[in-house]
């Protein structure tokens, strides 16, 4: 049963000394979109949340039971799946899953799972003519029907007719695949409905993968995905960035099945108690040392106009003019979404797309992933491939500056799941506001998986 | 790598030095630390942990791959769930 939370008002809210969001959007050298100007803040509340929700194992295994098993999740691209034959194998919790082209084009998708002996069917993305077993060959159509059981006459108990792979609920959105594990669940309309009414605009289903990164992370799966829930750890993980980052001037709005978190660029943070210079709100935004020389910004024109025109100009050769439509907001501030339990994907041209899992059967790790779409021109890049980093490697070593961010964050996780292990706390405290997108995925996950 | 002056404190200075050290100074005084914060040498014993991650991570030609496209850095790793 979805709980419903009480409004806030924005104007009366307790909220961070300095401008509103609001109030630097009025200040936007373009039209601001709808999207934009929604604001729905809401009473979260204040009470703490277990730790035990990151470190016991019980709790893991009713996550598996109760959310896993149940929820719409993301799993691949629709252009990774492209021709008939194609299978993208997606693991969640211990489970494995294939979606599947099929020769008429529908996605399918299946348990990876030989209905004979139980062997995976596929351990690998591919593309084959069928699902052919590699244990004793039992075979299905690539629409999940029996094609082949070798010898089948020593089958007498097997109905030909009733031996089809199980199938599972699929949908896709914008590119996206997603697929539900309960043959019975809600549709996946209503589910995605609050994300897909505010992303119209931004159409990501226009943009190509062009970057798929993945990392194991030694931490709870909730650890790794909360530090991008909220921007009030800038100042303590990312302090390099408060010149030129609204961090507390964020804006978080929750609605029933996403949530979101926008933080503005080109502004400094309330937390400093001095006055930022431009040129330094520039050189914290370029990465560039303390002294270096700035681009200097025209007369009667704004740090964020500033860095959303040239923003503009680096993206017109691939974007085309789409570029002047977005507003210096869509192309300066970090529209973080996320839609319950694990996708996160940024509005407007950022392209970014977060998800988190966890790391097989182990509660005490996890699958952080980071996807990049762009825009293009002419024919449809093929997506890019994941690329696997190794416990070593950095992000930044695949993903150059935002990968450093990533690094701050990173440098984190396994940190904090060893406090959590050990804190004599029995809950975890989050602020009112800020953090309200922590609280409400955890709200959400009381709903799921109980208290 | 660019010397960056912390936030909070804007009078210390974070370097990356020649034998991939963090040498942090303020006024007449320095210390040298690992990238993770951890203090090695010098009369400032303390430093942000984070800035030293940040000034100590060069990402070398990533940032040039991203910019160019992205899809240079992919399918040079093998999945190692295979």
């Amino acid at each position: 049963m979805a709980v419903a939370y009480d409004d806030l008002d924005p104007k009366t809210m307790r909220r961070s000394p300095g401008v509103t969001y609001q109030e630097l959007l009025d200040e936007d050298s373009h039209k601001v979109p709808d999207v934009l100007r929604l604001e729905s803040p809401k009473d979260m509340g204040l009470n703490e949340f277990p730790v035990s929700r990151y470190t016991s194992r019980e709790w893991f295994d009713k996550e598996v039971e109760r959310l896993w098993k149940k929820v719409w999740q993301y799993t691949c691209r629709e252009d990774e799946i492209s021709e008939p034959g194609d299978h993208y194998r997606y693991d969640i919790a211990g489970m494995s899953f294939l979606v599947v082209r099929t020769e008429t084009g529908e996605i399918k998708a299946y348990p990876n799972a030989c209905r004979h002996r139980g062997r995976l069917l596929k351990e690998h993305d591919g593309n084959a003519p069928e699902l052919r077993c590699a244990f004793h060959g039992f075979c299905w159509h690539l629409d999940g029907t029996l094609s082949d059981i070798p010898a089948d006459w020593d089958f007498p108990q097997i109905d030909h007719d009733n031996f089809n792979l199980p199938e599972l609920p699929v949908a896709t959105w914008e590119g996206f695949v997603f697929i539900n594990p309960d043959q019975n669940c809600a549709p996946f309309e209503d589910f995605v409905k609050d994300l897909a009414d505010q992303f119209k605009r931004w159409n990501p289903g226009s943009l190509a993968k062009v970057a798929h990164v993945a990392k194991v992370m030694r931490c709870n799966w909730k650890v790794a995905q909360e530090a991008f829930c909220e921007a009030y750890h800038v100042n303590g993980t990312h302090p390099q960035i408060l010149r030129s980052l609204g961090d507390v001037n964020s804006q978080i709005d929750i609605w029933e099945n996403c949530a979101r978190v926008i933080t503005p660029g080109g502004t400094s943070s309330p937390l400093l108690d001095y006055q930022v210079s431009e040129d330094d709100m520039l050189r914290a935004t370029m990465d560039l040392a303390y002294d270096a020389e700035v681009p200097q910004i025209p007369e009667g024109m704004n740090v964020r106009a500033f860095l959303a025109r040239q923003t503009r100009e680096q993206l017109r050769p691939m974007a085309g003019d789409r570029v002047d439509e977005y507003c210096d907001a869509e192309i300066v501030d970090s529209l973080d979404y996320t839609l319950f339990p694990n996708f996160h994907p940024w509005g407007a041209f950022n392209g970014i797309v977060y998800r988190f899992r966890p790391n097989g059967n182990d509660h005490r790790s996890a699958i952080m992933e980071c996807i990049m779409l762009g825009p293009y021109q002419g024919e449809r890049p093929a997506p890019a491939k994941i690329h696997w980093l190794k416990e070593d490697e950095t992000w930044s070593s695949a993903l150059g500056f935002l990968g450093k961010v990533f690094d701050q964050d990173a440098f984190n996780m396994p940190k904090v799941q060893a406090g959590l292990e050990s804190t004599y706390s029995d809950g975890v405290v989050l602020s009112g506001y800020q953090e309200a997108k922590v609280r409400w995925l955890h709200h959400k996950l009381t709903e799921w998986v109980g208290e | 790598m660019p010397t960056l002056t912390h936030p909070f404190d804007p009078e210390t200075f974070y370097e990356l030095t020649e034998d991939g050290h963090i040498r942090v100074s303020k006024g007449d005084a320095e210390g040298f630390f690992t990238r993770e914060g951890v203090h090695v040498s010098g009369a400032i014993r303390h430093a942000d942990p984070q800035l030293c991650v940040w000034v100590g991570n060069n990402p070398g030609d990533a940032n040039q791959q991203m910019k160019e496209g992205a899809t240079t850095i992919n399918a040079k790793r093998s999945d190692p769930r295979a």
